[in-house]
Protein backbone atom coordinates (compact mmCIF):
# COMPACT_ATOMS: atom_id res chain seq x y z
CA UNK A 1 0.00 0.00 0.00
CA UNK A 2 1.68 3.14 -0.93
CA UNK A 3 1.63 6.13 1.20
CA UNK A 4 0.42 8.83 -1.60
CA UNK A 5 -2.86 6.97 -1.33
CA UNK A 6 -3.14 4.42 1.28
CA UNK A 7 -6.93 5.02 1.46
CA UNK A 8 -8.63 5.49 -1.52
CA UNK A 9 -8.87 2.05 -2.49
CA UNK A 10 -11.29 1.21 0.64
CA UNK A 11 -14.48 -0.11 0.08
CA UNK A 12 -17.96 1.02 1.70
CA UNK A 13 -19.38 -2.14 3.78
CA UNK A 14 -23.04 -1.82 5.39
CA UNK A 15 -22.81 -3.56 8.57
CA UNK A 16 -21.51 -3.46 12.30
CA UNK A 17 -19.17 -2.02 13.69
CA UNK A 18 -19.31 -2.80 17.22
CA UNK A 19 -16.95 -5.66 17.19
CA UNK A 20 -14.30 -3.23 17.72
CA UNK A 21 -15.15 -1.64 20.77
CA UNK A 22 -13.80 -4.54 22.40
CA UNK A 23 -10.17 -3.01 21.44
CA UNK A 24 -10.80 0.03 23.68
CA UNK A 25 -7.68 -0.39 26.02
CA UNK A 26 -8.10 -0.62 29.93
CA UNK A 27 -4.48 -0.28 31.18
CA UNK A 28 -4.60 -0.47 35.08
CA UNK A 29 -0.19 -0.48 35.43
CA UNK A 30 1.78 -0.95 32.42
CA UNK A 31 5.11 -0.24 32.52
CA UNK A 32 7.62 -0.43 29.23
CA UNK A 33 11.03 0.75 28.30
CA UNK A 34 10.72 3.01 25.49
CA UNK A 35 12.75 3.36 22.58
CA UNK A 36 13.03 6.44 20.67
CA UNK A 37 13.97 7.14 17.32
CA UNK A 38 13.86 10.47 15.71
CA UNK A 39 15.32 11.61 12.53
CA UNK A 40 18.56 9.86 13.16
CA UNK A 41 18.45 10.73 17.16
CA UNK A 42 17.90 8.05 19.77
CA UNK A 43 16.42 8.07 23.15
CA UNK A 44 15.43 5.73 25.93
CA UNK A 45 13.31 5.53 29.39
CA UNK A 46 10.83 4.09 30.63
CA UNK A 47 6.71 4.61 30.22
CA UNK A 48 3.96 3.91 32.59
CA UNK A 49 0.54 3.85 31.41
CA UNK A 50 -2.02 4.07 33.91
CA UNK A 51 -5.92 4.04 34.37
CA UNK A 52 -6.82 6.03 37.94
CA UNK A 53 -9.30 6.11 39.88
CA UNK A 54 -11.04 8.59 38.47
CA UNK A 55 -10.98 7.11 35.28
CA UNK A 56 -8.30 8.75 33.21
CA UNK A 57 -5.50 7.35 31.71
CA UNK A 58 -2.19 8.31 32.38
CA UNK A 59 0.59 8.40 30.17
CA UNK A 60 4.24 9.24 32.00
CA UNK A 61 7.36 9.13 30.87
CA UNK A 62 11.10 9.34 32.46
CA UNK A 63 14.42 8.42 31.69
CA UNK A 64 15.78 5.25 33.46
CA UNK A 65 18.25 7.14 36.18
CA UNK A 66 14.53 8.67 37.04
CA UNK A 67 13.91 11.74 35.83
CA UNK A 68 10.11 12.44 34.47
CA UNK A 69 10.13 14.00 31.55
CA UNK A 70 6.16 14.33 30.96
CA UNK A 71 3.29 12.92 32.38
CA UNK A 72 -0.08 13.98 30.18
CA UNK A 73 -3.39 12.71 31.32
CA UNK A 74 -6.63 11.52 28.65
CA UNK A 75 -9.83 11.67 29.77
CA UNK A 76 -13.00 11.22 28.24
CA UNK A 77 -11.55 12.59 25.24
CA UNK A 78 -9.79 15.63 26.86
CA UNK A 79 -6.37 16.19 26.93
CA UNK A 80 -3.84 18.09 29.90
CA UNK A 81 -0.41 18.42 29.96
CA UNK A 82 0.03 17.69 34.07
CA UNK A 83 4.17 17.99 33.49
CA UNK A 84 6.96 18.48 30.81
CA UNK A 85 10.40 19.49 30.92
CA UNK A 86 11.36 22.61 29.42
CA UNK A 87 13.23 21.09 26.37
CA UNK A 88 10.08 19.24 25.55
CA UNK A 89 7.22 21.88 26.34
CA UNK A 90 7.31 22.43 22.26
CA UNK A 91 3.40 22.52 20.50
CA UNK A 92 4.87 20.07 17.58
CA UNK A 93 6.19 17.61 20.07
CA UNK A 94 2.80 17.61 22.53
CA UNK A 95 0.63 17.31 19.80
CA UNK A 96 2.63 14.82 18.11
CA UNK A 97 2.72 12.24 21.13
CA UNK A 98 -0.67 13.38 21.92
CA UNK A 99 -2.14 11.65 18.85
CA UNK A 100 -0.03 9.05 19.15
CA UNK A 101 -1.36 8.16 22.64
CA UNK A 102 -4.76 9.04 21.67
CA UNK A 103 -4.30 6.60 18.58
CA UNK A 104 -3.15 3.77 20.92
CA UNK A 105 -6.12 4.66 23.69
CA UNK A 106 -8.97 4.77 20.64
CA UNK A 107 -9.75 7.75 22.16
CA UNK A 108 -13.32 9.03 20.90
CA UNK A 109 -14.31 5.61 19.80
CA UNK A 110 -16.58 4.99 22.08
CA UNK A 111 -18.56 8.35 21.05
CA UNK A 112 -17.52 8.59 17.31
CA UNK A 113 -19.47 7.29 14.31
CA UNK A 114 -18.11 4.55 12.68
CA UNK A 115 -17.98 3.12 9.46
CA UNK A 116 -16.86 0.30 7.91
CA UNK A 117 -14.73 -0.81 4.87
CA UNK A 118 -12.96 -3.08 3.33
CA UNK A 119 -9.94 -3.85 1.01
CA UNK A 120 -8.66 -7.45 0.65
CA UNK A 121 -8.67 -9.33 3.10
CA UNK A 122 -8.58 -6.62 5.77
CA UNK A 123 -11.34 -4.67 7.49
CA UNK A 124 -11.04 -0.93 8.06
CA UNK A 125 -13.12 1.00 10.55
CA UNK A 126 -13.00 4.57 10.37
CA UNK A 127 -13.43 7.12 12.95
CA UNK A 128 -13.07 10.81 12.89
CA UNK A 129 -10.23 12.04 15.32
CA UNK A 130 -8.77 15.63 16.01
CA UNK A 131 -8.91 16.72 12.00
CA UNK A 132 -7.65 13.42 11.02
CA UNK A 133 -8.96 9.53 10.58
CA UNK A 134 -8.16 6.94 12.97
CA UNK A 135 -8.47 3.48 11.38
CA UNK A 136 -8.74 -0.09 12.96
CA UNK A 137 -7.57 -3.05 11.31
CA UNK A 138 -9.07 -6.41 11.32
CA UNK A 139 -9.17 -9.66 9.54
CA UNK A 140 -12.63 -10.93 8.74
CA UNK A 141 -13.05 -12.43 12.11
CA UNK A 142 -12.51 -8.67 13.59
CA UNK A 143 -8.82 -10.05 15.60
CA UNK A 144 -6.70 -6.43 15.61
CA UNK A 145 -4.36 -6.36 13.10
CA UNK A 146 -2.59 -3.20 13.85
CA UNK A 147 -4.12 0.57 14.15
CA UNK A 148 -3.77 3.31 11.80
CA UNK A 149 -3.81 7.39 11.39
CA UNK A 150 -4.27 8.87 8.22
CA UNK A 151 -5.31 12.15 6.43
CA UNK A 152 -7.86 11.49 3.79
CA UNK A 153 -5.30 10.24 1.57
CA UNK A 154 -1.94 9.80 3.51
CA UNK A 155 -1.00 7.12 6.15
CA UNK A 156 0.63 9.44 9.10
CA UNK A 157 0.83 6.92 11.27
CA UNK A 158 0.71 2.89 12.23
CA UNK A 159 0.80 0.94 15.99
CA UNK A 160 1.20 -2.49 15.91
CA UNK A 161 1.27 -5.01 18.79
CA UNK A 162 3.04 -8.07 19.67
CA UNK A 163 0.27 -10.45 21.32
CA UNK A 164 -2.77 -8.09 21.73
CA UNK A 165 -3.28 -4.53 22.72
CA UNK A 166 -5.17 -5.16 26.05
CA UNK A 167 -1.92 -6.89 27.77
CA UNK A 168 0.56 -6.34 24.61
CA UNK A 169 4.26 -7.74 24.92
CA UNK A 170 5.49 -4.51 22.61
CA UNK A 171 4.06 -1.60 20.73
CA UNK A 172 5.23 0.03 17.48
CA UNK A 173 4.23 3.18 16.71
CA UNK A 174 5.74 4.32 13.15
CA UNK A 175 5.46 7.77 11.68
CA UNK A 176 5.38 8.43 7.91
CA UNK A 177 5.29 11.57 7.56
CA UNK A 178 8.59 12.20 9.56
CA UNK A 179 11.22 9.58 10.42
CA UNK A 180 9.89 8.67 13.85
CA UNK A 181 9.53 5.28 15.78
CA UNK A 182 8.55 4.23 19.10
CA UNK A 183 9.19 0.76 20.52
CA UNK A 184 7.68 -0.18 23.61
CA UNK A 185 8.77 -3.24 25.28
CA UNK A 186 6.97 -4.49 28.59
CA UNK A 187 8.88 -4.77 31.70
CA UNK A 188 7.80 -7.54 33.84
CA UNK A 189 7.91 -7.16 37.52
CA UNK B 1 16.59 14.99 21.02
CA UNK B 2 19.63 12.78 21.65
CA UNK B 3 21.20 16.14 22.48
CA UNK B 4 18.18 16.83 25.11
CA UNK B 5 19.27 13.14 26.59
CA UNK B 6 22.22 13.01 26.51
CA UNK B 7 22.31 16.44 28.65
CA UNK B 8 19.65 14.79 31.33
CA UNK B 9 21.99 11.76 31.49
CA UNK B 10 25.14 13.75 32.42
CA UNK B 11 23.09 15.69 35.09
CA UNK B 12 22.33 12.22 36.53
CA UNK B 13 26.23 11.04 36.16
CA UNK B 14 27.17 13.92 38.45
CA UNK B 15 24.02 13.70 40.96
CA UNK B 16 25.30 9.96 41.70
CA UNK B 17 28.84 10.61 41.54
CA UNK B 18 27.68 13.14 44.18
CA UNK B 19 26.02 9.85 45.61
CA UNK B 20 29.63 8.84 46.73
CA UNK B 21 31.09 11.03 49.37
CA UNK B 22 28.54 9.79 51.94
CA UNK B 23 26.07 8.11 53.98
CA UNK B 24 23.81 8.24 56.97
CA UNK B 25 20.39 8.60 59.10
CA UNK B 26 17.81 10.74 58.41
CA UNK B 27 16.62 11.41 61.47
CA UNK B 28 17.64 14.92 64.10
CA UNK B 29 20.06 16.47 62.00
CA UNK B 30 21.73 19.37 62.86
CA UNK B 31 23.69 22.69 60.99
CA UNK B 32 27.16 21.53 60.97
CA UNK B 33 28.87 24.06 63.28
CA UNK B 34 32.05 24.47 61.76
CA UNK B 35 32.09 24.09 58.18
CA UNK B 36 35.46 24.89 57.30
CA UNK B 37 36.63 22.46 59.87
CA UNK B 38 34.02 19.73 57.89
CA UNK B 39 34.99 21.08 54.33
CA UNK B 40 38.56 19.86 55.23
CA UNK B 41 37.91 16.95 57.02
CA UNK B 42 35.92 15.96 53.82
CA UNK B 43 39.09 16.44 51.53
CA UNK B 44 41.29 14.42 53.41
CA UNK B 45 38.98 11.64 53.54
CA UNK B 46 37.67 11.37 50.10
CA UNK B 47 40.90 11.20 48.90
CA UNK B 48 41.50 7.84 50.61
CA UNK B 49 38.70 6.73 48.17
CA UNK B 50 40.43 5.24 45.42
CA UNK B 51 37.44 2.89 44.35
CA UNK B 52 34.19 2.02 45.29
CA UNK B 53 32.05 -1.01 44.01
CA UNK B 54 28.28 -1.63 45.14
CA UNK B 55 25.07 -2.56 44.61
CA UNK B 56 22.18 -0.17 44.63
CA UNK B 57 18.30 -0.42 44.81
CA UNK B 58 16.52 3.09 42.85
CA UNK B 59 13.39 4.23 43.81
CA UNK B 60 11.75 6.20 41.18
CA UNK B 61 8.18 7.67 43.07
CA UNK B 62 5.54 9.30 40.80
CA UNK B 63 3.90 10.97 43.50
CA UNK B 64 1.28 11.81 41.15
CA UNK B 65 -0.13 8.96 39.84
CA UNK B 66 0.99 7.53 43.32
CA UNK B 67 3.13 5.00 41.50
CA UNK B 68 6.65 3.48 41.86
CA UNK B 69 9.13 1.98 39.77
CA UNK B 70 11.79 0.17 41.80
CA UNK B 71 14.62 -0.89 40.15
CA UNK B 72 18.22 -2.38 41.33
CA UNK B 73 21.89 -2.85 39.42
CA UNK B 74 25.31 -2.82 40.36
CA UNK B 75 27.82 0.38 40.15
CA UNK B 76 31.73 1.35 39.84
CA UNK B 77 34.17 3.68 40.55
CA UNK B 78 37.22 4.34 39.93
CA UNK B 79 39.54 7.38 40.28
CA UNK B 80 40.11 9.88 38.66
CA UNK B 81 36.84 9.81 36.50
CA UNK B 82 35.63 6.52 35.58
CA UNK B 83 32.18 5.56 36.35
CA UNK B 84 30.13 2.43 35.56
CA UNK B 85 26.32 1.95 36.50
CA UNK B 86 24.46 -0.79 35.34
CA UNK B 87 20.75 -1.49 35.77
CA UNK B 88 20.22 -5.23 35.63
CA UNK B 89 16.12 -5.60 36.65
CA UNK B 90 13.73 -4.99 35.96
CA UNK B 91 15.38 -3.98 32.78
CA UNK B 92 18.97 -3.11 31.21
CA UNK B 93 20.74 -0.23 30.71
CA UNK B 94 24.25 0.42 30.91
CA UNK B 95 26.08 4.08 30.94
CA UNK B 96 30.04 4.21 31.89
CA UNK B 97 31.66 7.82 32.17
CA UNK B 98 35.10 6.86 31.43
CA UNK B 99 37.44 10.28 31.50
CA UNK B 100 35.87 12.61 28.96
CA UNK B 101 33.74 10.20 27.25
CA UNK B 102 29.98 9.03 27.86
CA UNK B 103 28.86 5.61 26.86
CA UNK B 104 25.03 4.69 26.74
CA UNK B 105 23.60 1.52 26.13
CA UNK B 106 19.94 0.48 26.36
CA UNK B 107 18.53 -2.38 23.96
CA UNK B 108 20.93 -2.78 21.49
CA UNK B 109 21.73 0.67 20.85
CA UNK B 110 24.81 2.46 22.07
CA UNK B 111 25.59 5.87 22.17
CA UNK B 112 28.89 7.61 22.65
CA UNK B 113 29.57 11.64 23.70
CA UNK B 114 32.11 13.76 24.48
CA UNK B 115 31.80 15.39 27.54
CA UNK B 116 33.44 18.70 26.09
CA UNK B 117 30.99 19.26 23.85
CA UNK B 118 28.81 21.20 25.82
CA UNK B 119 28.68 23.51 28.97
CA UNK B 120 26.95 21.62 30.95
CA UNK B 121 28.79 18.69 30.72
CA UNK B 122 31.81 20.27 31.79
CA UNK B 123 29.64 21.50 34.70
CA UNK B 124 28.40 17.54 35.06
CA UNK B 125 32.36 16.68 35.25
CA UNK B 126 32.95 19.54 37.72
CA UNK B 127 30.85 18.13 39.96
CA UNK B 128 32.26 14.64 39.46
CA UNK B 129 35.55 15.75 40.39
CA UNK B 130 35.06 17.57 42.62
CA UNK B 131 33.21 15.08 44.31
CA UNK B 132 35.93 12.64 44.41
CA UNK B 133 38.24 15.36 45.36
CA UNK B 134 36.07 16.43 48.76
CA UNK B 135 35.20 19.89 47.74
CA UNK B 136 31.83 19.64 46.53
CA UNK B 137 30.79 22.31 49.23
CA UNK B 138 32.55 25.01 46.80
CA UNK B 139 30.97 23.89 43.43
CA UNK B 140 29.01 27.49 42.46
CA UNK B 141 26.50 25.52 40.99
CA UNK B 142 25.02 24.49 43.64
CA UNK B 143 24.30 26.45 47.22
CA UNK B 144 25.00 23.38 50.24
CA UNK B 145 23.98 23.26 53.43
CA UNK B 146 25.49 20.56 55.75
CA UNK B 147 23.47 19.04 58.88
CA UNK B 148 24.81 16.38 60.69
CA UNK B 149 24.05 13.90 63.39
CA UNK B 150 26.05 11.31 65.51
CA UNK B 151 26.62 8.40 62.35
CA UNK B 152 25.89 11.07 58.95
CA UNK B 153 26.36 14.24 57.34
CA UNK B 154 23.18 15.48 55.15
CA UNK B 155 24.30 17.31 52.38
CA UNK B 156 21.38 19.49 50.60
CA UNK B 157 22.33 21.33 47.35
CA UNK B 158 19.94 23.05 45.70
CA UNK B 159 20.76 23.90 42.26
CA UNK B 160 21.62 27.76 41.41
CA UNK B 161 22.40 27.79 37.29
CA UNK B 162 19.57 27.54 35.03
CA UNK B 163 20.90 23.86 32.93
CA UNK B 164 20.53 21.93 36.79
CA UNK B 165 17.37 24.10 37.65
CA UNK B 166 15.11 22.97 34.94
CA UNK B 167 15.21 19.18 36.43
CA UNK B 168 16.02 19.01 40.14
CA UNK B 169 14.75 21.37 43.35
CA UNK B 170 17.26 19.67 45.28
CA UNK B 171 19.23 16.72 45.83
CA UNK B 172 20.32 15.13 48.99
CA UNK B 173 23.07 13.34 50.02
CA UNK B 174 23.54 11.02 52.84
CA UNK B 175 27.48 10.58 53.96
CA UNK B 176 28.37 7.77 56.74
CA UNK B 177 30.68 9.52 59.03
CA UNK B 178 32.85 6.15 59.33
CA UNK B 179 34.11 6.26 55.66
CA UNK B 180 33.17 9.15 53.58
CA UNK B 181 31.11 7.10 51.31
CA UNK B 182 26.97 7.44 50.27
CA UNK B 183 24.86 5.04 51.12
CA UNK B 184 21.10 7.05 49.59
CA UNK B 185 20.72 10.36 47.29
CA UNK B 186 17.66 11.74 46.91
CA UNK B 187 17.27 13.58 43.51
CA UNK B 188 14.02 15.77 43.99
CA UNK B 189 12.61 16.85 40.38
CA UNK B 190 10.81 20.29 39.84
CA UNK B 191 7.34 18.23 38.74
CA UNK B 192 7.46 16.60 42.49
CA UNK B 193 8.57 13.73 41.70
CA UNK B 194 11.85 12.22 43.30
CA UNK B 195 14.32 9.76 42.87
CA UNK B 196 15.82 7.87 45.76
CA UNK B 197 19.34 5.58 45.35
CA UNK B 198 20.31 3.26 47.85
CA UNK B 199 23.54 2.01 47.64
CA UNK B 200 25.17 -1.30 49.52
CA UNK B 201 27.57 -3.89 49.55
CA UNK B 202 29.93 -1.48 49.16
CA UNK B 203 34.02 -2.17 48.74
CA UNK B 204 36.16 0.36 48.82
CA UNK B 205 39.84 0.97 46.66
CA UNK B 206 39.42 -3.03 45.50
CA UNK B 207 41.14 -3.02 42.24
CA UNK B 208 39.02 -2.50 39.29
CA UNK B 209 40.44 -3.41 36.04
CA UNK B 210 40.22 -0.53 33.19
CA UNK B 211 38.45 -3.02 31.10
CA UNK B 212 35.02 -2.70 33.52
CA UNK B 213 34.67 0.80 32.08
CA UNK B 214 34.73 -0.15 28.00
CA UNK B 215 31.60 -1.42 26.84
CA UNK B 216 33.21 -4.90 26.00
CA UNK B 217 33.21 -5.70 29.43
Amino acid sequence: MGCASAFKDLQLVEGPTRCVQQFIPHYQRNWFTASIDVQGHHLSGLLLLKRMPDGSDRIVFTNELGVTFFDFEFSAGDFKVIHVIDKLNVTAIINTLKQDFELLLLSGLEKEAVKKYSLADESYYAFPWDDKINYIITDNNCTLIRLERGSAKKKLVVIGFESDNQNPEKIRIQHFNFNMQITLTKIER
Amino acid sequence: MKNRGVILFSILIGALAISFVGTGQTTSFKPVQNIDEFKNTFSVESKKVNSITSTFRQEKVLSLVEEKMVSDGKFWFKRENKIRIEYQNPFQYLLILNNNEIIIKDHDKENRMNVKSNKLFQQINRIILDCVQGSILDNNDFSVAAFENSNSYRLVMKPITKGLQDFFSEIVVLVDKSDFTASELSLHETGGDYTTIFFSNKTLNANIPNSVFDLAQ
